[in-house]
């Protein structure tokens, strides 16, 4: 069909030179540059752009303003978009959403042609598809099929980019009519950083559409926001309003997260339908919708129309369209005692008192049936307007912390409290003059009387939900999701609540009705611009790149990747103890802690002694909370008479730091506490070799008598001045060597040449984890939880309650003492080979929880299970017979043990 | 134990047999940069080229000192400077995080100078910290796109600094005559570096060598 377009006025935002192609439903369609997808379709003759929610039927342009959800399409795969605010693009694909197999042809339309004989009223599938139980599953996935607005397609993948921007403004206008553009003016014209945001192709709101004089307005309101500096976001709409007025505005594949210290809400009202029969067939037009057509793009949107009004909108499009050349019929007026002179003046016969009953067609709408006291006429026309006078956008008010307020005297909610930088401006703040009447209930008729367009929710459904006993607007929302839908009451609330007045005998005016709560966002949104860009924050160690290209396999251990194994934990595992193996622990926390109070600090925060601490030396200690609780441990070494240098675990290290800076503010000790946590890589050398290779790279004397087990030096090695803890997690002879970030490649490098003769080996995470089992060392968070307590931990040497200052977590554990352990953290090793997986039950000779496994490996080295697990303490005697449950269902035996399964007296840790 | 200072391992100015590597150097060989030797780092050196809207550079070789202390003695090193607040001279600047917490940004060679000067007390962080700045007519836009902070000429003008969360990271940021710099865990340096490229990537933002971030007094200094 030939894009039908009326002649050309001034305010059209369509540039008829330039031609826009684009597809419907895989046919080649176009309009011009300024158009909507919607209007480019419409002028080519497409009425039917949706099907609705749940009964599938026909839906055409209503609003043209992003308000209703009738002209939701797919455009390029992404579904869910308004037709009628989004430009055409060259070669965008615009497909229907919910409609099978097409649009015109929709088979599922037969869900409302059965509607009464099927039952398939509001709430049908709680009462219908509970039987028999085990076939949900199948009915789920037909209902899901049947009802929604488009489908994700699981195999698309992003091919644009997104991007999100934060913005800081002084002030920020939501909305583009003439109150926003006054305010933005006014407050740029001050010297204020002022941002509009509006989601239409055009500024001014109706302004742009009413009339000589009002566009004079809007030009010099142009003007002077321009002049101002004013920037202004168009096409863009706010997404909501969140907490301390964060407001995200979308704007193409943007999302600015605007932080106004002011923000005007500027939003206008929203015009609103009428309640009657078919009202929701193609045809039926909101008064504004019809006045974007003809005055933005000069589309003469029927032949014949009928206006049905209860408000002066619906006169006001009458005499718009009449003076466009089309013949309106008649307007019919619920209200008796309005002025309708202007209307007969223009020629047009008016019915005053009248209100509409039921549209006529069955594709399309073809005439209307309106009635006075019991008397009905019928008037020819393919367009009917409506218009139910409006009501004022107050979403945005109540999402950032305001509340509103009936006002019998505009007929409407208005704003009462608002929070603070929130300001209110024009009709959204309340308008006496749109207000119009509140129309009088919907007569009765048989066919479908649409409330909620969004969810197709008629007031029959309402109704039959107050009769159910959901005896509110809150309540019959939940159950027939009333004001649920994609506008989110917009177009629904102000009626629904009138029916539910109407049915309750309450207030007509929906006073006591209440309002639901208008949630973001404010529109169907993409993920893709709620996502943006990602961020994710990754930590590397100084050698990531070294591991990745020597096989490591990265993975991730808590913000940083570390490497799992380079392929043969067990090979790794295995050259630890025969030889030498190299970690890279830089992950660990690392801490300074100085100052003349610094052994007194530690003393304090430790259940162990660091006061007596001789230096050069290294001590492992836990740290409690107030309760006891073991929160996290490490090693501390003395440097110095004040000066310690502490270890954390990997993910414990801001933790710490902030436990500690916490704690020296109560105590107000002349201590500093500094992170060095990036500042130092950290590698552990270990295995019968590592003095040996070592000491290559090193003038520092390794002598096991120069520098003993637990030891702590200062050596250069590889040139580089370190910091080398002589400790061992892994249970060998070991040096843990810490050394600047920045030449952390180099002394790896030095590290692994050095070795090359002992065959050294890099072991990752898996194989430490398997040498740490052997000896039985815990890790914190995995073999403790936030219950677990030094004593009952098997740790009760760390605790020195003869401490003469007092330390955190010091009463909690005297209280446990007092109490006696319950539980007992204890090794097991296993009987039959099998290893259990951590986290499973052990069990009582019954089958009873009797206690966990917190570790579990198979230790080559030992040739069998090992692990580590909490049991009562009746059940934790050396030798003690356990049964651990499997997934599968058997139990693995098991024995207690509490001794280290390898090198158990520390012989070759001191070696 | 060593009588020198007990922490001064953590500076790598005497890790003389070693070559000191930031945490973008392979971003930057993939990126068509050579590595040039320069006070014992491995340095950028990437090809002139006119001025783009946004650049990036690398200067995870400055130097950086932690200094903590008494607001009194804070304020005697600092010359008293409001709290946000830094100021340059003769290249290195001193920034006021705190009223107990102060930086010190220098280049490299001057790093353990000045932390033999200040005493106690003092950190370095030269390895604690990656460097990047962000420069170029439209580094505003880049870091807008970064950040949630607000740095607008009015509220964070040039000689301003603070701490806050910069892709999603710990940061210390300060404006350097238009240019950031960003200050964030050597550990997180990498991404940060490929964070703050792609989101310049719409404005056209491209990787400098450092002394197109630094002016050239500064960097003889």
């Amino acid at each position: 069909m030939a894009d039908e377009r009326m002649a050309s006025r001034t305010g059209e935002l369509i540039d008829r030179s330039d031609q826009v192609s684009f597809t419907w439903e895989g046919e080649p369609a176009s309009g011009f540059k300024g158009d909507t997808i919607g209007s480019a379709l419409f002028a080519r003759g497409t009425r039917v752009f949706s099907r609705s929610f749940k009964y599938h039927r026909r839906r055409g342009l209503m609003c043209c303003a992003g308000q209703c959800p009738n002209c939701l399409v797919e455009v390029d795969g992404v579904p869910a978009v308004r037709a009628c605010v989004t430009p055409i693009e060259e070669g965008m694909s615009v497909r229907h959403i919910n409609a099978w197999p097409s649009l015109q042809r929709d088979f599922l339309h037969l869900v409302g042609r059965l509607t009464p004989s099927f039952g398939m009223q509001v709430g049908f599938y709680y009462k219908t598809f509970i039987h028999p139980r085990r076939a949900w599953p199948l009915y789920e996935k037909l209902l899901r099929n049947a009802a929604g607005l488009g489908r994700l397609d699981p195999e698309h993948r992003r091919t644009e980019r997104f991007d999100k921007v934060h913005r800081h403004v002084d002030v920020l206008v939501i909305g583009g009519g003439e109150a926003g553009l006054e305010a933005a003016a006014e407050a740029a014209e001050s010297g204020k950083q002022v941002t509009l945001v509006d989601e239409g192709l055009a500024l001014g709101g109706q302004l742009a559409w009413s009339g000589p004089s009002a566009r004079a307005r809007l030009d010099a309101l142009r003007e002077r926001v321009s002049e101002a500096g004013v920037e202004i976001l168009q096409p863009a709409y706010a997404g909501g309003v969140y907490e301390g007025l964060l407001v995200p505005v979308y704007q193409g594949r943007t999302m600015h997260r605007f932080r106004p210290a002011e923000l005007v809400i500027a939003t206008g009202s929203i015009e609103q339908p009428l309640v009657f029969g078919n009202n929701d067939l193609p045809g039926v037009m909101l008064a504004t919708g019809a006045r974007r057509l003809v005055n933005q793009f000069r589309i003469m949107p029927g032949e014949q129309a009928v206006v049905v009004t209860s408000s002066d909108e619906g006169i006001a499009a009458a005499l718009d369209l009449a003076d466009g050349g089309m013949n309106v019929a008649a307007v019919a007026d619920s209200r008796r005692d309005a002025d309708g002179s202007r209307v007969e003046d223009a020629g047009i016969e008016y019915l005053a008192g009248y209100q509409p009953w039921q549209a006529k067609g069955s594709k399309a709408v073809s005439g209307v049936v309106v009635t006075r006291d019991g008397k009905h006429r019928t008037l020819d026309c393919d367009l009917l307007v409506m218009s139910g006078g409006s009501v004022s956008h107050t979403s945005f008010i109540t999402q950032g912390g305001g509340s509103i307020r009936y006002d019998r005297d505009q007929r409407r909610y208005v704003p009462d409290a608002l929070p603070p930088g929130m300001r209110v401006v024009g009709a959204a703040a309340g308008s006496a003059a749109a207000a119009g009447a509140v129309p009088a209930s919907a007569p009765k008729t048989m066919c479908k009387q649409v409330v909620c367009f969004c969810e197709d929710v008629t007031t029959k459904d309402i109704a039959l939900s107050l009769d159910e006993g959901f005896r509110s607007l809150e309540l019959a929302k939940r159950y027939t999701t009333v004001t649920m839908g994609p506008c989110q009451g917009r177009m629904c609330h102000r009626n629904a609540g009138l029916v539910i007045a109407d049915k309750l005998g309450l207030d007509a005016d929906a006073e006591r009705v209440g309002v639901t709560t208008a949630r973001p966002p404010h529109h169907p949104t993409s993920f893709s611009l709620l996502a943006a860009r990602g961020y994710e924050p990754v930590k590397r160690t100084s050698t990531h790149h070294w591991h990745a290209e020597h096989g490591g396999k990265m993975l991730w251990a808590g913000d940083w990747k570390r490497p799992y194994d380079y392929g043969d934990a067990d090979s790794e595992a295995a050259a630890v103890h025969a030889s030498l193996g190299l970690i890279d622990v830089s992950t660990l926390g690392k801490l300074i802690v100085r100052g003349p109070d610094a052994a007194a600090f530690l003393e304090r925060i430790y259940p162990n002694r660091f006061g007596d601490m001789k230096l050069a030396r290294v001590r492992y200690g836990i740290v409690c909370g107030d309760d006891g609780s073991i929160v996290d441990d490490g090693t501390v070494a003395r440097l110095s008479e004040h000066e310690y240098y502490v270890t954390t675990t990997s993910s414990g290290a801001g933790g710490m730091e902030q436990w500690f800076t916490w704690w020296n503010a109560v105590w107000k000790m002349d201590v500093q506490i500094v992170n060095v946590t990036s500042t130092l890589a950290a590698f552990n050398l270990a295995g019968p070799n590592a003095r040996t290779a070592l000491a290559k790279l090193t003038e520092f004397d390794l002598s096991n008598e120069a520098f003993p087990y637990l030891g702590a030096g200062h050596a250069t090695i590889a040139g580089v001045p370190c910091l080398v803890l002589r400790i061992g997690f892994v249970g060998e002879l070991g040096y843990e060597i810490h050394l600047p970030t920045a030449a952390g490649e180099h002394v790896w490098e030095q590290l692994m040449e050095a070795g090359e003769e002992f065959r050294v080996k890099p072991f990752g995470l898996e194989p430490q984890r398997v040498l740490r089992l052997e000896k039985m060392h815990v890790i914190i968070g995995q073999d403790t939880n936030a219950e677990s307590n030094p004593l009952e931990a098997a740790m009760p040497w760390i605790v020195k309650l003869d401490k003469e200052s007092d330390w955190i977590g010091r009463y909690a554990i005297e209280w446990y003492k007092q109490r006696g352990n319950r539980l007992a953290l204890v090794g097991w090793e296993g009987g039959n080979g099998k290893v259990p997986k951590e986290g499973t039950q052990v069990v009582g000779a019954g089958g009873e929880p009797a206690g966990r496994i917190t570790s579990s490996r198979y230790s080559h080295r030992l040739g069998k299970a090992i692990g580590i697990a909490w049991v009562p303490v009746a059940q934790a005697e050396e030798g003690t017979a356990i049964l651990i449950s499997d997934p599968s269902g058997a139990t693995i035996p098991a024995t207690i043990t509490h001794r280290p399964f390898y090198d158990p007296d520390g012989e070759r840790l001191r070696s | 134990m060593s009588s020198e200072h007990p922490f001064a391992f953590l500076s790598p100015a005497a890790a003389t047999g070693a070559e000191l590597r930031t945490p973008m150097e392979r971003n930057h060989l993939a990126a068509g940069a050579t590595l040039q030797q320069r006070d014992g780092w491995r340095v950028a050196e990437y090809q002139p080229r006119d001025e783009p809207p946004a650049w990036i550079a690398d200067l995870s070789h400055h130097g950086k000192l932690d200094v903590r202390g008494s607001a009194g003695w804070i304020d005697e090193l600092t010359g008293t400077l409001e709290l946000g607040r830094a100021n340059s001279t003769s290249g290195v600047w001193t920034l006021r995080l705190s009223p107990t917490h102060a930086i010190v940004l220098c280049s490299f060679d001057r790093t353990a100078e000045l932390a033999a000067r200040i005493g106690d007390g003092v950190t370095d962080m030269t390895c604690g910290w990656a460097a990047i700045v962000l420069g170029g007519e439209a580094a505003r836009d880049v870091f807008m796109r970064s950040s949630s902070l607000d740095v607008r000429e009015q509220r964070f003008p040039s000689g301003a600094c603070m701490a806050g969360s910069v892709m999603r990271c710990p940061s210390i940021v300060l404006n350097d005559e238009g240019r950031f710099w960003v200050l964030c865990g050597w550990e997180l340096g990498e991404y940060m570096w490929e964070a703050l490229q792609d989101a310049g990537l719409n404005i056209g933002i491209a990787p400098v060598s450092a002394t197109v971030a630094l002016p050239a007094a500064e960097v003889a200094a």
